[in-house]
Order: C-alpha cells, then structure tokens, then sequence
C-alpha cells in the first residue's frame, strides 16, 4: 500500500445521492407540468444550493418555483433517509476490501446524520466507526477549504501528505487538492458526465479513475 | 504568532512542498535526465499547459497519459523532485506554466464588400487589414477587449458560485505591464478599472495621462520595488502588492509620511521558499507585519506568486491561512492559469494578463 492511510469524500463517490437527487428533482418538476429530463436536471443544477440552486430552476423552467414544490422535496429526503438510496457501483466491496489496520475516514459537506444513516443503509458503518467528519459540523470553514480533509486525517493519526483522497466533485476536489494529500478523481457515479473527468484534471487530482477497481489498481 | 504556530505553518508548508503537487515536476526530470534540458522543459510545459486549463474548457487535444500506479521509479523521482524543489529553481517566472493565450475570434462587420469579393470571413479580413481605416481596428480592438474581460469575469463568477461566495467580492485586476497604452485603452472602454503594472517607471510613462482622462482608474504595483523607488510608487499607485522586507517598508513608510498618501498595501510572501523569487519567508512574516503596523503602512492583506508547475492550490490554502491566522481580510493570489483555484480558496484579487491581452510579445 502506497499510502497510510484513506480519505473518502461521501456523496457521489460511495453514494449515488447526486444521481437520485436529480433523477427525483426532475421526476418533480415534470409531474409539477415543467418536463425536465434527469441528465437536465444534472447539467443546470447539480453543485448549486440555496437561492442559486432556486434561480437556476426558475430560469431553466421560465417559471417561478411551482406551489408545493418544497414540501415535495422535503418529503423525499425523509423517504431517502428512512429507505436508503443505492451505492456508487463497487463501493461496499471496495471499503470491505480495505486491508484491516489502513486507517480511513469520511469526509463530506453532508451532515454526518445523512453519512451515518446511508452506511447503516449500505451496511458498512463498522468500516469507518468514529471518523465520519462534516464540513458543517467539525471544522469553521467547509469545503472547498481544505480544512475538512486536514481534521480528519490528523483524526485518524496519519499525515496528510501520506493520505489518499477519493473525490467526484470540482468543489471538494479543490479542497482536496490544496490539502497536500495524493487526490483521485472518481468519476464511477452515474451523475458524472462526459468531460467530468477532464474538468477534475484542469483542477489538479493526481489521476482519474473511472471505478473501484482502477481505484484499488492505483493505491495497490 | 507563538513558536508552536509557526512550527505547525513550516511544517505544512514543507509538507505541501513535498507532496502537493510534484507528479510534473517529477516527469519533467524524468525526462530531462540525460537529454537536453530546454527540448524537455518544452515537452513537458505543453500538456502542463493543456492540464492547467480552465474547468469546463472544451479539451481538444486528449489528456496526457495518467500513470496507473506509482512505481518505485516514479517514487525515487519524486523524492529527486523534493530535493530539486529545496535546491534548484531554474526559473524566476509563471510565464511557463502559463494557459497558452484564448483565441478569440474577431468578427467582421461594419464594411461592405469590395468589388469581386465573394465572402466574408477571417481570412478577407486578415489580406485586407492594412487597407482598413483606424475607427475600424479600434472597433474591433474594443470588441475582442470586452469578449476576454467577459470571458473572465464569467470565469470569475462561476468559481466564486462554486464556492458560495459573491462574484463581486474578488477584484480583478488586468496586468497590464509591458502593454502599449493601445492596448489598454479597449479594456478600459469595456469597462475595466483596475490595473496593474510590474515596474514604478514604465507605469510611469503610461498611466498619468490616461488617469487624467479616467479619474476612476485604480492603479496597483505588483511587481518588486527598490527601496529608492518608494517616493514614486506612493506618488503613483493605489495599492502596493509586493512589500517584502524591512528597508522597503522603512522607504514606504517615509515616503508615506511625506506625501500624505498612504495606498493599500500587501506583504509578498514567498510562499514556496524559493531562492529566487521576492517576498518575505514564511517565518519572517510576523516581525515584517509588525513593523509595517508600527510604520502606519496600511496593510489589507497577503500575496504570492505559487511555484511555476506545481498545483498552485495547496500554496494558496497556505497563504490563506496565513492570512487568517494574523487578521487580514486580503488575498492576493491567482493569474490567468489558476483564477479557479485562488477564488475558490478565498481570493480578494486576481491578477490577470494574457487572459485578458493575450500572450505577451
């Protein structure tokens, strides 16, 4: 092993939280009487959040927000908690395959509630115990500071500069990248389009992989 | 700052500096061993170019290959790298490393054909241009002028969004040493105002009549100053980017007190530790900032010129928390290569020049 220790990003990379988010995002604005497609929905609203994410709906859609829309939205993040949403392919398998001892951790923007209740949902909460971190709960300033990167390696006793990174995400690549550590796009989700993987490069990461298992074959 | 702090600073920077970013660097060895260095040196600056450029560009040519995994050669290379890093820094600029300049189209309007001409297009424009009045090369002047200040401002904006900030809250600056005041004047028609220059006397040569035409033009020096030159530099400019040791900051602060004005200023910081570069070390910063303080120099913020082909990212999170940990709102870091980068990791200023004229002649 190259490296000593581990650091997963969470949605998007072991989770298909971005791909089911939209695939629901759109299912609701064409039952809403505004037909979007999924890959719509990913190309105009993915990354964004708060006002902005509003907005580009608004535009995309050239009407306001349709009545009930948050209520719809709210009412299925309560379902995706309490039914769970699939994995990233490869995902359980590869964190199963962890040699026992290599220290590892996530390290997400999400709250660790929704990181803590996926992995129950996916079986694999004993694989990362304790070193669930969030970049709204353990550190001041979130991604795309590195600072959530920095907390949970020193969390889990290894330097930073010794870490590998798992990252889907232009936002947490940049954090990432700048956290010193050996960074890897992973563009195995399916909310990942064509030209994803090039975006990450111009951003720094070290290498591209495209599953688990070109993962597995980079930090072997 | 307590010695504990800034042994945890100089331990992440020597951390970054080993690691952040040394893949190119290591391949460039790799391939200089043996060869001769300058072909090398180009054979790796064009798909560092091409890596380097901006998030969402259409990628024409394919990536490099990645290496799939790290051999121990490639581990031995980087450790050479980490060795190169401390010890040999061949080269004093960015301009290396620089995204080769945006081609951008110049549109042909406003003429109407002449006699036997059949189509329009870029290449009647080009056999004919010297044929064309004045008017008609400042109008296209202007228009490709606003075409790059708009493609990056939107540059801007879509990396502030990404990282939740307000696009208005980095200032960009259009660097426009070495420029013709020809050249300058369609980005000012288009809207820019902030400027920056490398050098007290060709800023002086260039920028007193256009100020006096502009009075809203803010004039910032970003390049080194000689403790001589401070009078002037005070007398010229609104913002000074580059004060980096303590002779220049007992010039400035003279020069301060003796013309009344006292312009923003920035500490260089030599944030990668290299022997050629200016600003201050990392360690000196505290005692600089200190007496800066003491001298009534207005002190805003902290800039850096990241190492040429390395991932400027890590150096930038370094200076930002440098930054933070001794209270100041501004940061100035980033160019036309890593705009992204330095305004997704906090930016307050940006300072842009091919991006906005092209490659320099």
């Amino acid at each position: 092993m190259k490296f000593d220790g581990i650091i997963f990003d969470f949605d998007g990379v072991l989770l298909e939280s971005e791909y089911a988010g939209n695939a629901h995002l759109a299912e609701t604005l064409t039952a809403l009487g505004h037909p979007v497609t999924t890959e719509e929905s990913m190309a105009h609203f993915m990354g964004l959040a708060g006002q902005d994410f509003l907005d580009a709906i608004t535009a995309r859609i050239g009407h306001p927000i349709p009545a009930g829309f948050a209520d719809i939205r709210a009412e299925e993040d309560r379902r995706a908690m309490a039914e769970g949403i699939d994995p990233v392919a490869g995902a359980i398998a590869f964190v199963r395959s962890l040699p026992p001892g290599m220290p590892r951790a996530i390290a997400s923007s999400s709250s660790t509630a929704w990181i803590e209740r996926h992995l129950d949902h996916m079986g694999i909460r004993d694989v990362f115990g304790a070193h669930i971190f969030s970049g709204r709960e353990h550190v001041t300033r979130g991604k795309p500071a590195p600072d959530v990167y920095l907390h949970a390696a020193r969390a889990i006793g290894i330097d930073i500069a010794r870490a590998v990174i798992l990252e889907d995400s232009p936002v947490g690549v940049t954090g990432a990248v700048a956290s010193g550590a050996y960074v890897i796009g992973l563009v195995a989700g399916q909310h990942c389009a064509p030209g994803h993987a090039e975006r990450l490069q111009a951003l720094g990461v070290q290498a591209i992989a495209r599953n688990f298992d070109e993962v597995a074959r980079l930090i072997g | 700052m307590d010695r504990g702090q800034q042994g945890d600073i100089r331990t992440q920077a020597i951390c970054l500096a080993k690691f952040g970013r040394v893949m190119r660097r290591c391949r460039m060895h790799q391939i200089g061993k043996g060869t001769a260095g300058k072909a090398a040196m180009e054979a790796v600056r064009a798909p560092a170019a091409r890596l380097r450029g901006r998030p969402g560009e259409q990628q024409h040519q394919p990536p490099p290959p990645r290496d799939d995994a790290d051999s121990r050669e490639q581990r031995a290379a980087r450790r050479r790298c980490q060795r190169m890093m401390a010890h040999d820094h061949p080269r004093s600029g960015r301009q290396g490393s620089q995204r080769p300049p945006q081609t951008v189209a110049l549109a042909f309007v406003g003429h109407e054909p002449e006699p036997g001409q059949t189509e329009w297009g870029e290449g009647v424009a080009a056999r004919h241009r010297p044929a064309y009045s004045g008017a008609m090369d400042e109008h296209e002047a202007a228009k490709a002028a606003a075409a790059r200040l708009a493609g990056v401002t939107d540059r801007i904006a879509a990396a502030a969004k990404l990282a939740r900030r307000a696009g208005e809250d980095v200032a960009l600056i259009a660097i426009s040493k070495t420029q013709p005041v020809e050249s300058i004047r369609p980005l000012i028609a288009a809207g820019q105002r902030r400027f920056g220059e490398n050098r007290v006397q060709e800023a002086e040569a260039k920028w007193p009549a256009l100020r006096d035409e502009f009075p809203d033009l803010e004039l910032h020096l970003v390049g080194s100053l000689q403790s001589n030159k401070a009078e002037d530099a005070v007398a010229l400019f609104d913002v000074i980017h580059s004060v980096d040791r303590p002779s220049l900051v007992k010039a400035l602060g003279l020069a301060m007190d003796r013309a009344g004005r006292r312009p923003d200023c920035f500490i260089q910081v030599n944030i990668g530790e290299e022997e050629q570069k200016g600003g201050c070390a990392i360690a000196d910063l505290p005692a600089l900032l200190e007496q800066a303080r003491a001298a009534d120099l207005p002190v805003i913020g902290l800039m850096c010129v990241p190492p040429a082909d390395l991932e400027p990212a890590p150096w930038f999170a370094l200076l930002a928390k440098l930054a933070r940990d001794h209270g100041l709102p501004g940061l100035s870091m980033g160019m036309s290569a890593d705009l992204e980068a330095g305004v997704m990791l906090g930016a307050t200023q940006v300072r842009v020049g091919t991006a906005l004229f092209g490659a320099r002649a």
